[in-house]
């Protein structure tokens, strides 16, 4: 990878990384640590990165940075405060916007991810799988599930606001 | 293979029962070979009701009714259904209008990235290309380079002291138009009476000859590479008997000849002229890293040449005076 397909991947990968690790993580800190991290690691390794790997590289690394933070955050046991000491964004929003992302808030950090690379990135089940290292079988239940779980979510609210 | 990175994914796949035997065996024998690695775990509530397993429904055919409606709603969104199944979906929901609102929801899970978040320190993570080159640094280089074809041309072989070359006459100067680069002062086709530098039968001593009109040629490079500077070389490292050959000046960085691989930099051109020049103007040979040459070095050779050639500094880039020919060159934009 030359330094202007670096670059590149910078100019066109660095805000969809930092939202995909926004969105897992729900600290705004970490993820941009995260970001930085992941595109020191592909600077260092562009030599034996092919630039049309790049994308799947970053996500990768994101991916496995974002798991040591969970293990962290529930080591401390501080992972159930991480909603409400991180409002990123809560106020951004207007209308269904909050809901909907109040109910991706609340699914499990693995269904999450696997949610966002496929909503976000467009990735296929195989492609989520490498990323995330489950099989395609594993990808396609947690999509199922996480999607089954925000409908759920949402319709109890809509049940209750009539 | 279940490790200490991935375990947590099969421990939620365990708790809803969607491991297979095999998996879950292997599982149990994870967990029996690291006791305590589950202290601190949130069990999450397999509460979701996906018929069970998913996974294991898609290998039998799912009846389309009300307790599976939610399945097909969202596997048609994931596009997973066959045309048929579309079909049937629809039809379904056509005949029980009370299951569009559960459409509407999975419909709504689809999420859309935010385009409002963005990364904030963007710049800080660019690189600039790898190759820096400073002016001064740059002018010296050339001068080294340019040096070479004149040392080669007075001396030819037969070695002039250096303090004669210091005593060569400087002729007069002017401007010459050259491709690509800021050019001062009138075209040299415009002044073709003016002297031209040539060898004498006085070693070292210049004189005004028949003029012989510099060629300018702009070649592009066959491959171009990123660069803080550009370099423009005079071709032909043989040195060909500039009587007899016009003097050709070109704008590319890459130089033909075996000397020189096809894809050199300007730093192997400024090394391969420091090697050409270091033992014509009495410059011990110095081991110097590859794809360098020293800065006194070239400090010396400028010295050496200052009677014949005017390297200036010049704001961003520097103008080189090579007999009647005036150049001025700049930093790459």
């Amino acid at each position: 990878m030359t330094v202007t397909e670096y670059n590149l991947c910078v100019e066109e990968l660095s805000d969809r990384l930092y939202r995909f690790a926004l969105k897992s993580l729900k600290d705004d800190d970490h993820s941009h640590d995260i970001v930085q991290d992941c595109f020191e690691k592909l600077w260092l390794k562009k030599e034996g990165i092919e630039f049309t790997k790049a994308k799947s590289y970053l996500f990768t690394t994101a991916y496995n940075k974002m798991v040591d933070f969970w293990r962290r955050e529930k080591f401390r046991g501080e992972a159930e405060n991480l909603e409400e000491t991180h409002s990123y964004e809560q106020n951004h929003y207007s209308g269904l916007k909050p809901i909907i992302n109040k109910a991706l808030d609340k699914l499990p950090e693995v269904q999450r991810t696997v949610l966002l690379l496929r909503d976000y990135e467009g990735y296929d089940y195989a492609e989520i799988g490498k990323i995330c290292d489950l099989s395609d079988s594993q990808v396609k239940v947690y999509i199922y599930r996480a999607r089954l779980a925000m409908k759920n979510y949402l319709g109890s609210l809509q049940a209750v606001l009539g | 293979m279940i490790n200490e990175s991935n375990y947590h994914i099969y421990l939620d796949e365990f708790v809803a029962g969607l491991l297979d035997e095999e998996m879950e065996m292997e599982f149990v024998a994870f967990l029996d070979q690291h006791p305590g690695i589950l202290e601190g775990e949130i069990l999450e509530d397999a509460s979701v009701s996906l018929a069970q397993s998913f996974q294991t429904n898609l290998k039998k055919e799912i009846p389309l009714d009300a307790h599976h409606i939610d399945e097909y709603l969202i596997a048609s969104l994931e596009g997973d259904l066959s045309p048929q199944q579309e079909i049937d979906l629809a039809r379904f929901l056509d005949a029980h209008p009370e299951f569009e609102q559960n459409k509407s929801l999975v419909q709504l899970t689809k999420v859309d990235a935010d385009t409002s978040l963005v990364y904030k320190n963007k710049s800080s993570l660019k690189k600039r290309p790898a190759i820096y080159l400073y002016t001064r640094w740059a002018a010296s280089a050339a001068a080294v380079f340019i040096l070479g074809m004149l040392v080669f041309r007075f001396l030819g072989g037969h070695g002039i002291p250096d303090n004669e070359l210091a005593d060569t006459p400087v002729p007069s100067i002017n401007s010459i138009e050259l491709p690509s680069i800021r050019v001062t002062g009138e075209s040299i086709q415009e002044n073709a009476d003016q002297p031209n530098l040539s060898q004498t039968n006085s070693p070292g001593k210049l004189v005004a000859e028949s003029p012989v009109p510099a060629q300018i040629q702009e070649v592009v490079p066959e491959q171009v590479k990123n660069q803080e500077v550009e370099f423009y070389a005079l071709e032909s490292p043989e040195l060909p008997d500039l009587n007899l050959l016009p003097l050709t000046i070109t704008a590319s960085n890459v130089m033909p000849g075996e000397q020189l691989a096809s894809n050199a930099t300007e730093l192997s051109v400024f090394q391969w002229a420091y090697k050409k020049l270091r033992g014509k103007v009495g410059v011990p040979e110095i081991v110097v890293p590859e794809r360098e040459i020293p800065q006194d070095v070239a400090n010396i050779v400028m010295a050496k040449v200052a009677p014949i050639f005017q390297v200036d500094p010049n704001g961003s880039g520097s103008r080189i005076r090579i007999g009647g020919i005036e150049i001025n060159r700049r930093s790459a934009r």
